[in-house]
């Protein structure tokens, strides 16, 4: 490319800068739409990867978040589907987030999250979505841009969700009703 | 009176109704014991599901730091391994780096903590790269300068190591592990895959591929 020779400059340490910035969110996004962390971190992994490699194409003057979701739901929708089968990958056992030492103190939100995510891992892939959006603290109007869906459906399904959650709170894993999956 | 379905009363869970709407709900559920139970119900998933908050906290690695930094908007980059199927993650933060300086000559290789380089050993076995250009072309050599590498210069069990190879001047090759997956090719075979980021000294756009170790210990790079 002709006009890629920028180099080093301030787009490029602003790109780099903000995909930094939203590395850590990028897996929750990841974890939206695909069935367990394990494979979230894969959808990460590809992101931040096409992302750097297409880094000629982003238009310094956007945010770059919304580029990269664009890149990711374009991973998840192409040939992510026919290499996932659903089920197979993702151990329940592996989903504790690191071993590093600068994990130590926050260690008992990961447990609680572990527990979270196996209970929600039995819903559908629909209401899994918004329980993971909402949990990483994205207000309804964020959640109905990311999914790409009006306000109110996503209101619905995070009320309906969320009583799903709360029978699976308290009953066996095996005991769930209509909105769990199959 | 306001009526009390499941979108309202999630909502004033979350906090999200206005002072009008809250002062409204709260008139209804004084006389309405069941929907009282039904907004506990939602203030507590609401608390179950804030845990996926945690994610947010997570430290950006040391070695994507690095990568991205470093990485040169005019890049090379060849595609990520298809049929990515990692089971690993508890390799999150792990960011073991191997490092390979290319040229003539003999090749020393360091393994330690990110930041701190301690030469442990020399390995001998040059091989010079005759361009950055055409990664296919060097799919083989870079190939077989990985496997000849000592098993103890790229532990990819290793997390938040560095291990660096120097072949005296040329090239730089590094691999993360934080990337590693287990990743099927070739009939289903199983390799563990690090993505690799090779440049040259002169050259001021590394290329980025993804290398993957087979169970014989042998190196396969990974392109489109």
């Amino acid at each position: 490319m002709e006009n890629g020779s920028k180099g080093s400059g301030e787009g490029d340490d602003d790109f780099g800068k903000q995909l930094l910035e939203v590395y850590p969110k990028l897996l929750l996004y990841a974890r939206s739409l695909v069935q367990n962390f394990a494979d979230a971190e894969d959808l990460r992994s590809k992101t931040i990867l096409k992302a750097l490699e297409n880094r000629h194409l982003f238009d310094p003057s956007q945010r770059l978040e919304p580029w990269v979701i664009v890149i990711m739901k374009n991973i998840r929708n192409s040939d992510w589907r026919t290499e996932k089968r659903r089920g197979e990958v993702g151990d329940s056992e592996d989903i504790l987030f690191t071993p590093d030492p600068l994990a130590e103190s926050r260690i008992e939100s990961y447990v609680e999250l572990k527990k979270v995510d196996l209970l929600v891992q039995q819903l559908s892939e629909e209401l899994q979505q918004v329980l993971v959006l909402q949990g990483g603290g994205l207000t309804y109007k964020e959640i109905a841009e990311f999914l790409e869906i009006p306000i109110g459906t996503v209101m619905s399904r995070l009320s309906r969700a969320r009583k799903a959650l709360r029978k699976l709170m308290d009953e066996p894993p095996h005991d769930e009703e209509d909105e769990t999956k199959e | 009176m306001k009526k009390l379905d499941d979108e309202t009363l999630m909502a004033y869970a979350d906090s999200v109704l206005n002072e009008e709407e809250r002062k409204e709900v709260d008139l209804a559920l004084e006389g309405d014991a069941k929907a009282r139970t039904r907004l506990e119900d939602f203030k507590v998933t609401g608390a179950a599901i804030s845990h996926y908050a945690a994610v947010l906290e997570e430290p950006v690695p040391d070695h994507l730091e690095e990568l991205v930094r470093t990485h040169q908007k005019t890049a090379e980059v060849v595609q990520f391994p298809r049929m990515i199927s990692s089971r690993h993650w508890m390799a999150l933060a792990a960011s073991l780096i191997v490092g390979v300086a290319l040229g003539s000559g003999s090749m020393k290789y360091f393994t330690g903590s990110a930041g701190q380089d301690e030469t442990q050993s020399v390995y001998r076995g040059a091989t010079k790269f005759p361009s950055l250009n055409a990664m296919d072309k060097r799919r083989s050599e870079i190939e077989a300068l990985l496997s000849e590498l000592p098993s103890e210069a790229v532990n990819l069990n290793t997390p938040t190591g560095r291990t660096q190879i120097d072949l005296k001047n040329g090239a730089i090759l590094t691999l993360v592990t934080s990337f590693i997956s287990d990743t099927q090719f070739e009939n289903g075979v199983k390799s563990n895959c690090v993505v690799a980021e090779l440049s040259e000294t002169g050259l001021d756009a590394p290329v980025l591929f993804v290398a993957c170790q087979k169970a014989d210990r042998t190196w396969k790079v990974v392109s489109k």
